[in-house]
């Protein structure tokens, strides 16, 4: 587990969870009362398959400093396979971070199901204790070095 | 929209407790567009949800939020409070603040910031939406049940029953399936045909039921409440009306071949009628194994056939029909026996299968019930049974676990001792699954009391010694290698998907799992459904399973299928892909992306989207290379602009 | 009736941008019977100070090609934004950066050390040279689009724009037919909507470059392999590049909702690379034909980085 360094940073982070289990997964840790940290802000995609590069990119260049994404297990999409379609754009968007000098773990792909509320907290809380030790995204300032 | 109105639940202190829904309802009213905000202890109860209708009314708002628990709760509710408003449903959003918020932090000033910006994202989701009407669909009432098994058989009997016509399609030349090849069935050991006799009559004589076997589904086309569906009748070269089953052409005919119902057991004739119980009751020439189909190649069937039965020139007939819905029961086939070399399988001919040993059980198979090994027909005095033949080995066989072997292998145990009380059995195995009702009563009884020796181990090779067959494994519980001379060895081999599986799955456009077995649409909650609306699946093509399970999948699709069919309308939601014609330059990368099929480019060079199949993944919209396609009110701008106001600061 | 007056600039730019005008053939004589050109650098000798002295909005149609690399660009570029009527971003690097705009990758220190060496071999803004001081332009930290530094009313894309788009753009200058702002002199729909070869509906299960193989002309690229970023990049070239057995790599820029053109392009491989089925067992066979796309920035980012959300290199 990634350590909590409290250096005063709040990370912005935005979390696109399909709507079917991640964030279904969201709705378990709230029910059981998980507690994880506030930096993410959720938003309720129908599929994984529906996140693209583009709003990933949208979201850093908005401001946040890390972009998560959930979708369902493999094999148990609820659209057949649009996870897969998600994780092959975020091999290549995580190389194309990385050739422009973002740091690639500022994208994150987890398969989180509607029954895992333990690991949708354990990864919330984990992911932001990265972008918390990681800093500000440059993406998220004016672009200008 | 510019009349947006917010309403905050405190859910009493669900939410109250650590957001400050007062300061959440003042900083959105701030907000461009909101025109209204309130904070309100329940909403979902009725004086909150008149608070919205009235709201909606006095204030004229074209737009709602309700900032609350998670959409899978209430987001109906809400909706209908809309609509109960005049306001379309579709503008209805709900921001989920207490599952996503309240519940799981406890800084009440951060949960109150979060809370904010996550209602900020659903105004401007709502600022973007379009109001919307679900799409109501005609649809047909017929069923199509493909497979003439028990899981067909039942499917067919719930769904012809509620009224409604079914067309029972059997590739074989008489429905029944592998249970009619059954001796007994575990655990009660009823005889199998005598409980399945019954009902193959019934389906056959149902008012509602077309049936059609020697045929198999060729095309489908169409979607949901409307399909097509072309079928090919082939053709038996005997007309069943007229033949009085004399039984006269069998005696004449020169040509035979290998049993399929005593799987290879004995031979059959190239005219044959596979059991005596089938259904229909008819003969059928077997057009491969037949010499020649013709007058003056042999004809000798035709010459003895007094009713002038056979009609060498009857030929495949093709029937089209339109169905509402289709239920898929094809069955299993068994994995081949040929690839268990290690035992000996499809080499030495006392190693035989489950299914070989049911007609060696059965009191109608070639051995009348008698256990006669097929090699010299000695009656075998000692058995050995190998468990996870073929199952449960992922580096050479199938990986799954086939679930029916333990018990069938206890059956098998038993049946044997019963047949030959002085006989000895020997089961291998790795472990003992006898999950069901009554069946570990039913192994714990043959174990302890029907003096079968169950070995916990696996058997690592199989050989023939002069009339016998040594088998060599280990005896896991005791440590110590275990060789056993036996004259017979039964393997439970796993179960396979049936081979027309893959093809079928391609014409339905359902998918296959790794194993071959036909998907259900959620391993837990659609377990039914295939992913393709109003095609369900029962029976053993969705993975191993016993009969009671089987037909009691059966049961489920038909209930499934009978609920879309007893309908007025099919309701779809209008959360559908668009595509911008005007861009979209008929590229069709789309068209590959849609797991559904609905999309296709047209004549115009334009994508075009068959609403009523798309089902909202918004695959297709991460691919399109124009931004052509886009879901509705779930645009990549509306996207754009809500991950926009979660991000901004004050 | 008087005379459209007509002004040519380039700045960060090749030249290709300025020999494109010449190939609308016979109809630059239409272009020189109704037209004055009043600013040319390439062809004309016409001094910043001339340029000063005309009224502001005094020409009517500026085309600026080249992307903003020098103070000196950017300078010229407000300087031109006030004296024109119109202002018209020419070609690939005005319009997005072009495919200079990669240098975004490297910061100038960087771009120095390779093309200079040391520090002390840089050359100086201010020196002097044979007795008379001499100042060069600063370099930019970035190089950017011209849109990024003044408003721009139409594009003519292209690297350099085809004859059609320039052609068309002439008919409708001389015509006194110019659209509204901010049009763009090309189709409106995507490459593919122009492009004759079949697209077969596959999916990618190799990635090869254009030598590698002997393509068939009657397929779509992408179905066999090659990168094209037809499908993200607009028509109007009549798919020049696939016509000759060439990937398009996207100098048009994307159709008119895209605002990032490699991203979208990223987006497309990524959901058509596969081995034909989708599963859990098929990632590392689709891990390894993602790994034959080398340098993926350059790969779909060829002309519009420094108009993308990346803009170029980030510093972290």
């Amino acid at each position: 587990m990634a350590k909590l360094n409290d250096n005063g940073f709040e990370p912005k982070i935005v979390a696109f969870l399909c709507r079917w289990c991640s964030y279904a997964g969201a709705d378990l840790a709230g029910v059981s009362r998980m507690t994880y940290p506030a930096n993410i802000i959720p938003m309720r995609v129908n599929c994984s398959g529906r996140v693209d590069a583009g709003m990933v990119m949208a979201a850093f260049e908005k401001g946040a400093d890390g972009v998560l994404i959930g979708g369902c297990h493999p094999g148990d999409c609820h659209y057949v396979n649009g996870n897969y379609k998600t994780r092959r754009r975020v091999i290549l968007l995580k190389r194309a971070l990385a050739e422009v000098g973002v740091k690639p773990q500022r994208l994150h792909l987890e398969w989180i199901s509607a029954s895992e509320g333990v690991k949708f907290q354990r990864t919330v809380t984990e992911f932001t204790g990265l972008i918390k030790e990681l800093g500000p995204s440059p993406m998220s300032g004016d672009g200008e070095d | 929209m510019s009349r947006i109105g917010v309403f905050v639940c405190h859910c009493g202190m669900n939410i109250e407790r650590t957001v400050d829904t007062q300061a959440v309802a003042a900083t959105l009213s701030e907000h461009s567009g909101v025109v209204f905000t309130t904070d309100y202890n329940f909403l979902c109860a009725d004086p909150g949800q008149r608070l919205i209708r009235d709201a909606i009314a006095e204030h004229k708002l074209d737009g709602i939020i309700v900032a609350a628990c998670s959409p899978a709760m209430h987001e109906p509710t809400f909706r209908r409070v809309a609509a109960e408003a005049g306001l379309n449903p579709y503008l209805c959003e709900i921001a989920n603040i207490r599952e996503h918020c309240s519940w799981v932090h406890q800084d009440r000033d951060k949960a109150t910031q979060k809370a904010i910006r996550i209602v900020k994202t659903l105004v401007e989701k709502v600022r973007g939406n379009q109001p919307l009407e679900p799409l109501r669909i005609d649809h047909d009432d017929k069923c199509l049940v493909i497979g003439g098994g028990i899981a067909g058989i039942q499917a067919a009997l719930d769904v012809a029953e509620s009224g409604f016509e079914v067309i029972l399609v059997e590739k074989e030349p008489s429905i029944g399936g592998h249970m009619a090849q059954l001796s007994e069935t575990f655990p009660t050991l009823d005889c199998s045909q005598c409980i399945l006799t019954p009902k193959m009559v019934e389906v056959s004589r149902h008012p509602n039921v077309r049936l059609l076997t020697y045929s198999e589904v060729v095309e489908v086309t169409g979607y949901v409440g409307n399909y097509e569906v072309k079928i090919r009748k082939n053709p038996t070269y005997v007309d069943p009306d007229k033949c009085n089953l004399c039984g006269e052409c069998v005696k004449v005919c020169p040509k035979s071949v290998g049993s399929e119902f005593e799987r290879g057991l004995v031979e059959r004739k190239a005219i044959y009628i596979p059991f005596e119980q089938a259904i229909p009751s008819s003969y059928t020439l077997d057009e491969e194994a037949c010499l020649g189909l013709h007058p003056l190649r042999c004809s000798e069937c035709a010459k003895v056939c007094e009713p002038k039965a056979i009609d060498y020139d009857m030929r495949p007939e093709y029937i089209e029909e339109s169905v509402g819905a289709i239920i898929v029961a094809t069955g299993y086939s068994l994995y081949p026996i040929s690839s268990l070399t290690e035992y000996g399988g499809g080499q030495i001919p006392d190693v035989i299968d489950g299914l070989q040993f049911e007609r060696l059980l059965s009191a109608s198979g070639p051995t009348s019930g008698e256990v006669r090994r097929p090699s010299d027909g000695k009656i075998p005095k000692k058995v050995v049974f190998i468990q996870c033949a073929g199952s449960r080995d992922p580096e050479r066989h199938n990986a799954y676990c086939s679930k029916i072997c333990c018990m069938y292998t206890t059956k098998h145990a038993l049946l044997y001792r019963h047949a030959v009380p002085d006989g000895e059995a020997v089961v291998f195995y790795i472990d003992i699954r006898a999950g069901g009702k009554g069946y570990e009563e039913f192994t714990q009884h043959a174990i302890e009391e029907e003096r079968i020796l169950y070995l916990r181990g696996k058997v690592s090779k199989v050989y023939r010694q002069d009339d016998r067959v040594v088998v060599w494994g280990v005896d896991t519980l005791s440590n110590r290698r275990v060789e056993i001379e036996a004259d017979l060895v039964v393997l439970a081999i796993s179960m396979n998907p049936h081979p027309s599986n893959l093809a079928l799955s391609k014409i339905l456009k359902i998918s296959c799992d790794a194993d071959g077995f036909l998907k259900e649409a959620h391993p837990k909650l659609r377990p039914v459904e295939s992913l393709t609306a109003g095609i369900f699946l029962a029976g053993a093509a969705q993975g191993p399973k016993d009969i009671p399970e089987a037909v009691s999948q059966s049961s489920g699709a038909a209930v499934k299928a009978v609920t879309l069919l007893t309908k007025d309308k099919l309701i779809h939601s209008p959360e559908v892909v668009e595509i911008d014609e005007a861009i979209c330059g008929g590229c069709g990368i789309c068209v590959d992306m849609c797991p559904y099929n609905a999309l296709a480019v047209n004549g115009a060079g334009v994508a075009e989207v068959n609403e009523v199949l798309c089902e909202g993944c918004g695959s297709c919209v991460s691919a399109c290379p124009t931004g052509a396609a886009q879901l509705k009110n779930m645009t990549t701008q509306q996207f754009v602009e809500m991950i926009e106001v979660a991000l901004q600061d004050g | 009736m008087e005379k459209i007056r007509i002004g040519i600039y380039w700045a960060a730019s090749c030249g290709g941008c300025d020999v494109s005008l010449l190939e609308i053939d016979e109809q630059i004589l239409d272009v020189a019977a109704k037209a004055d050109f009043v600013l040319w650098p390439c062809a004309t000798d016409t001094k910043y100070a001339d340029l000063r002295a005309y009224k502001d909005g005094s020409i009517d149609i500026v085309l600026f090609n080249g992307a903003i690399r020098t103070e000196e660009n950017r300078e010229i570029a407000k300087l031109l934004r006030d004296k024109a009527k119109h202002l018209v971003a020419y070609g690939s690097c005005a319009q997005m950066g072009g495919v200079i705009g990669l240098a975004n990758l490297s910061s100038r220190k960087e771009i120095f050390t390779t093309l200079f060496g040391a520090k002390t071999h840089w050359p100086k803004e201010e020196s002097i040279q044979d007795g008379y001081p001499l100042h060069l332009p600063a370099f930019l930290d970035r190089l950017l689009p011209l849109g990024d530094v003044v408003e721009v009313d139409y594009v003519i894309p292209g690297c350099p724009p085809p004859r059609e788009m320039v052609s068309q753009f002439f008919d409708a200058l001389l015509g006194g037919k110019l659209p509204e702002k901010g049009a763009v002199f090309a189709a409106e729909k995507n490459l593919c909507d122009e492009c004759p070869r079949e697209r077969r509906e596959e999916r990618i299960t190799r990635i090869v470059r254009p030598h590698e193989i002997e393509s068939d002309p009657e397929i779509c690229l992408l179905d066999q392999g090659i990168i094209c970023m037809g499908p993200a990049t607009r028509g109007g070239c009549g798919a020049a590049c696939p016509m000759a057995n060439m990937p398009c790599t996207g100098c048009a820029g994307p159709t008119a909702n895209i605002t990032d053109q490699g991203a979208t392009m990223l987006n497309t491989i990524a959901s058509l690379i596969g081995t034909g089925l989708e599963g859990e067992e098929e990632l590392e066979a689709e891990e390894a034909i993602l790994a034959e796309i080398d340098d993926v920035i350059g790969t779909f980012y060829r002309f519009s980085l420094a108009a993308s959300i990346f803009k170029g290199a980030q510093r972290e």
